[in-house]
């Protein structure tokens, strides 16, 4: 669901006393068994503001459940809210999540259905067709941004999103910092952010907030080839076709 | 009458802004790319989101600085220059100056800076092959997880670094942020030299360019600043870095950092 989408479900919900829960977004769009999903999913309510805390996530048998805080005030304007939530553990099968609003919550207690999903069997044995993938993989159109890999001596990626957020064209960076090889030339994993210490004070732990915020797929053509796709909770979906940068 | 004058001529004096310049590293070699950084503190209600793309040209061992004809303006009092910077490479030892004229938009005239010069001297290069190969990376002090840096090392053994942090605790309007409000920032070391067998350094720039909701748009690089890494082995290294954040702020950043490995 795109916020578009989602203004259009806050109006419509605005006429009911329950709240709904709805999923935006299954992340990726076709989960293999092994690999976490991102599961990004809004309460509409007619009342304003609501938020949703951070959501804990339970799997039992082929039930999901969420479960976060709902917080807001009685307000006339109707409104929506969304969060993520990363499931790991998953089997190949049929899924159903739902949402159960946290004591303290303003909604009332209960099971709100989110959705139902598949996830298939991998394709391959989880093991890379290629190694020696680490370096800078940019799209030639587009310079200036990139994404760096490291491969590990396990095979698996570890990936650095360099590119440009929203507000003012500043540099931001978003990190994958595992993943699955769903096929033998395909890798994919969390795309997270970050938030931590300012640069300019002493590094403080407590101060680092890391949050699921997309899915970032490399799909590799050979071993300076790829396809480069970051599929966000907001709902960007950027493809770039990338190659290696070599000096 | 006369508070109009005294309004006007605080107006005047506001638009002038005493900046200051920095070469970076403090002991340039021969072959090595150099950091001009330029300075402007922020005055009050002024917001540093614009950047000068300057320019440096080499005549002989005298450096002009010059803004890019299409540097955006400066509106006085609104949105301002914090910081920016050129990079040049210079290819013999000897004694430097670097003038910078008064910075005038052209779209803007009022808003100049003052200008300024500085001198420094370069010395031989001692240019050395790496002692080790292999470093790709993302390298990190275990005490502080959550930044660091990455490194890729090229064919020819040069490093390329990507230092992965956060923005400064001051918003571009000079006031502080809340910590929901910081992101993540990063900086690039394109290339550098070994000056040692376990020494590498080069300057830092940032980038700007369109939001990846946008798509392609025109990147734009600031030299900022300098980075030396120091390698004890191939799995420990010592960052040095100074750069300006984008308030105008200089910062040093020194940390031990190793490889990490899964």
């Amino acid at each position: 669901m795109r916020p578009a989408s989602l203004l259009l479900s806050s109006l419509a919900f605005a006429a009911l006393a329950r709240p709904v829960a709805a999923l935006a977004d299954v992340l990726p769009k076709d989960p293999v068994a092994g690999e976490p999903v991102l599961l990004s999913y809004v309460l509409c309510r007619g009342s304003s503001p609501t938020g949703i805390g951070p959501a804990t996530v339970r799997l039992d048998g082929s039930t999901i459940t969420l479960t976060a805080l709902v917080q807001g005030s009685d307000f006339s304007t109707p409104s929506c809210a969304y969060t993520n939530a990363v499931v790991t553990g998953l089997a190949a099968g049929s899924y159903d999540a739902v949402f159960i609003p946290a004591a303290g919550s303003i909604v009332p207690a209960g099971n709100y259905p989110v959705a139902s999903f598949v996830v298939s069997r991998p394709q391959g044995d989880g093991h890379p067709a290629m190694n020696g993938l680490s370096g800078n993989w940019f799209d030639p159109a587009h310079p200036g941004s990139g994404t760096n890999v490291v491969q590990g001596d396990s095979g698996a990626l570890f990936g650095a999103w360099l590119t440009y957020d929203t507000f003012n064209s500043a540099p931001a960076w978003y990190v994958m910092p595992a993943g699955t090889w769903v096929t033998p030339t395909r890798f994919r994993g969390i795309l997270y952010t970050t938030t931590g210490t300012p640069a300019d004070l002493a590094w403080k732990g407590s101060d680092l907030q890391v949050a699921p915020f997309g899915v970032l797929t490399l799909d590799f053509t050979s071993a300076s080839g790829a396809t480069f796709e970051a599929q966000t909770s907001t709902g960007a979906d950027i493809t770039q076709a990338v190659r290696r940068f070599r000096f | 009458m006369r508070r109009l004058l005294a309004t006007a001529a605080a107006s005047l004096a506001a638009c002038v802004h005493a900046e200051s310049y920095q070469v970076l590293p403090a002991d340039p070699q021969a072959g090595e790319t150099v950091a001009i950084t330029l300075s402007v503190p922020p005055w009050a209600g002024a917001t540093c989101v614009l950047q000068p793309q300057l320019d440096a040209q080499l005549n002989d061992r005298q450096i002009v600085v010059v803004v890019d004809a299409s540097a955006p303006a400066r509106p006085p009092g609104a949105v301002g220059w914090c910081r920016g910077g050129a990079a040049i490479a210079l290819p013999q030892a000897g004694h430097y100056s670097v003038r910078v004229p008064p910075l005038v938009s052209q779209t803007n005239p009022s808003t100049l800076t003052t200008g300024g010069s500085v001198d420094f001297d370069v010395t031989a290069s001692t240019e050395s092959p790496p002692a080790w190969r292999g470093l790709d990376g993302n390298w990190f002090d275990p005490a502080q997880p959550g930044w660091g840096v990455n490194f890729v090392q090229g064919d020819s053994g040069a490093l390329f670094a990507v230092l992965l942090t956060y923005k400064d605790a001051r918003g571009t309007d000079g006031r502080p942020l809340s910590l929901s409000s910081q992101g993540s920032d990063w900086l690039v070391m394109p290339a550098g030299r070994w000056t040692t067998p376990t020494t590498f350094r080069g300057a830092l720039f940032t980038t700007t360019n369109a939001s990846f909701v946008v798509g392609a748009g025109a990147p734009a690089a600031s030299a900022v600043g300098f980075a030396t890494l120091q390698f004890a082995d191939a799995s420990h290294v010592k960052l040095s870095a100074q750069y300006l954040t984008p308030t105008g702020a200089m910062l040093q950043r020194d940390a031990n950092l190793q490889r990490f490995s899964f």
